[in-house]
């Protein structure tokens, strides 16, 4: 159990910086999700904490130890890919021995540490089969095993769920939590599925460009965004354009293109009066105004419903704006009240979950 | 758009192929099995008798002995020089890979004759490699490189070489990086990662392109006939010399069919080998 201290990474390829001057800090048996859109570097950044690409400049230091020019086995990583890469001509219990063996375990540590490996993911009855008789579950747990038998101070995975189907997805990421919680071993997860990010991580690095774009618990990431990027990757949101007109500190004064004048937060970089702005708010966040209802001290948005999805724990309201944006609404079904489309309402929601960012020139 | 072809089209077209090979082989296997009356002239029905006596003729068996030790040669050589060549190339990030795959296949459409007459050029008395080594050895030592059996493996390594990258080529492309990576940090140096990942995954791959080059070794007539300049007998030169010299067809016929036979033999063997010795190691 390590922590993993990154400072000033950089990496180069041509004239297209893939990494740019990341600063990162990964505590002792946390388990810390890079996502992001494809390019943005997070994958990059795996391979270099793995040693199979060379940092233009920058280190890498693992339990305090730099590790930046050492070849990938003396890291002590263990590590899972993205097509499990297990060895096809060796059986599972093979497979698990691989680090041990190449690390110089005992023949007793071996067999007792391949045993309880294959207790760990509930493989002991398929121990000596191949790679390719497995299921993609299966061979996803062996993967996951190899890399843990040799007790490795970092677990990297690398896109390990992409070919996996949905259900055994959601399956795995909680079992890759429950292990990774019950050793305590410092993970760093790649992945370009949000939605993973939030179920996995302790914390949450979104990438963008080769930059820290945000980093933080899943939940301050969803509820308290700090660019339109991150607001428009995590989860869903609604996004409205308007005008700055005034703010004072973090209180904004907005003007939406489709008239309304709302209050909303500038939770990132600030905006001068008079530029565009961006505004976000969640689906559910927004509800629709009770008729005759005063909605004091909160944000008010014309709209036309067109359509109720009944999402089983959520209905899903959709309506636009008079601008043309399409607005979302995920509404508690006790209390989606008048349900008939289409119609005019008014949708309110807090000024403290409205947020507003600079718009992308 | 997917090409129709009828069954009809396809059973005349192996009935074409089919009798194409059947027949010359039937021709030949049939004339080995007569006698030879000289000067062309065919005899009567003798049997196996020109087998009897080419496999008790020891100046023929050392021929075969020779051609199946030369075609050993080579191939291992050809092989030792296209794997890592191979293997250099698939894990080639460069926009050139295109080109260095496509001059490969340029040089091996080559006919073995232009290939042949580079290597004399290149190898001859008064040659590049002769003047190079004269020089590197302070002119103490100008060995003769043509007219025996180091020209003639010279040329069926280059013969085969091309062939085999571009076979071996698809060997390594098929073994993912990542497993090589999975190797490398759960804590293989680069040599243990050869020997229990690299190796195990190409392992087949090897010996069928070290089978192919050595099955083409065995038939080769340009590169012996040329660069042994007829001081290097191997079975093809022989069975040549037979016909063009001796004008003996039967006896010539029967060498061939040997030939094919000790070929296909080697092959079998060389299988049945690799399959018993590649069953998956039994877990510890």
């Amino acid at each position: 159990m390590s922590e993993i201290v990154i400072s000033e990474l950089h990496k180069v390829y041509g004239d297209q910086i893939a990494v740019e001057r990341l600063n990162l800090a990964v505590g002792a048996g946390e388990l810390m999700v890079l996502v992001g859109p494809s390019g943005c570097g997070k994958t990059t950044t795996l391979r270099m904490l793995a040693g199979f690409v060379q940092p233009t400049s920058g280190r890498i230091a693992i339990g305090g130890r730099d590790v930046t020019r050492l070849p990938p086995r003396e890291r002590n990583i263990g590590m899972v890919f993205q097509d499990y890469a297990l060895f096809p001509g060796m059986t599972v219990r093979q497979n698990i021995a691989f680090g041990l063996e190449e690390h110089g375990a005992s023949r007793d540590t071996v067999r007792r540490r391949v045993g309880e490996m294959l207790e760990l993911i509930r493989m002991a009855p398929l121990a000596d089969r191949l790679p390719k008789d497995l299921s993609g579950g299966q061979q996803q747990r062996v993967a996951l095993a190899r890399a843990l038998a040799y007790q490795p101070s970092v677990l990297l995975m690398d896109e390990p769920l992409g070919a996996l189907d949905q259900q055994l997805r959601e399956n795995m990421q909680r079992e890759i939590v429950a292990v990774q919680k019950q050793l305590g071993i410092t993970t760093i997860f790649v992945t370009h599925d949000q939605q993973e990010a939030m179920v996995l991580a302790d914390r949450i690095l979104v990438m963008k460009d080769g930059c820290i774009e945000q980093l933080g618990s899943p939940e301050e990431l969803y509820g308290a965004p700090t660019s339109l990027f991150t607001a428009s990757f995590i989860g869903r949101s609604n996004l409205l354009r308007g005008t700055l007109c005034e703010s004072h500190g973090a209180n904004a004064q907005v003007q939406l293109r489709s008239g309304e004048r709302i209050t909303a937060r500038m939770n990132g970089q600030g905006a001068a009066p008079g530029q565009d702005v961006v505004c976000m708010v969640r689906p559910e966040r927004m509800r629709v105004a009770q008729t005759g209802e005063d909605p004091a001290g909160l944000n008010r948005l014309g709209a036309t419903l067109q359509r109720h999805l009944f999402l089983g724990s959520v209905v899903e309201v959709a309506g636009t704006t008079s601008q043309g944006e399409s607005v979302t609404l995920h509404v508690d079904p006790e209390r989606a009240g008048d349900l008939s489309v289409p119609r005019q309402a008014e949708i309110v929601f807090a000024p403290d979950c409205t947020f507003a960012f600079r718009a992308q020139p | 758009m997917k090409l129709k072809i009828s069954n009809a089209t396809l059973a005349a077209a192996a009935v074409l192929s089919l009798a194409f090979f059947i027949v010359p082989h039937y021709v030949f296997v049939k004339q080995s099995l007569y006698e030879n009356l000289g000067t062309g002239q065919i005899g009567d029905w003798i049997g196996l008798e020109n087998y009897a006596r080419i496999v008790s003729d020891s100046f023929i068996l050392g021929v075969i002995g020779r051609t199946i030790r030369l075609s050993v040669v080579a191939a291992l050589a050809a092989l030792i020089i296209a794997a890592p060549t191979a293997y250099w190339l698939t894990r080639l990030k460069s926009r050139w890979l295109g080109v260095l795959i496509v001059l490969l296949l340029i040089s091996s459409f080559i006919s073995v004759v232009v290939k042949v007459l580079g290597l004399q050029i290149l190898l001859g008395s008064n040659g590049l490699v002769a003047a190079l080594i004269h020089a590197l050895s302070f002119g103490r030592w100008a060995p003769q490189m043509l007219y025996n059996d180091f020209g003639v493996a010279i040329g069926l390594v280059q013969y085969t070489l091309p062939l085999m990258v571009l076979l071996l080529f698809g060997v390594f492309q098929n073994i993912p990086v990542t497993l090589e990576e999975a190797a490398l940090i759960h804590g293989a140096s680069d040599f243990r990662m050869f020997r229990r990942v690299l190796l195990p995954e190409a392992a087949q791959g090897l010996l069928v392109s070290f089978l192919l080059a050595f099955n083409m070794n065995m038939g080769a007539f340009t590169s012996a006939a040329l660069l042994g300049g007829g001081k290097v007998l191997t079975v093809p030169v022989l069975i040549q010399r037979m016909i063009a010299l001796d004008v003996d067809y039967p006896d010539a016929a029967a060498l061939s069919v040997l030939l094919v036979l000790v070929v296909v033999a080697i092959n079998v063997i060389a299988g049945l080998a690799a399959r018993r010795g590649s069953p998956v190691r039994s877990a510890t």
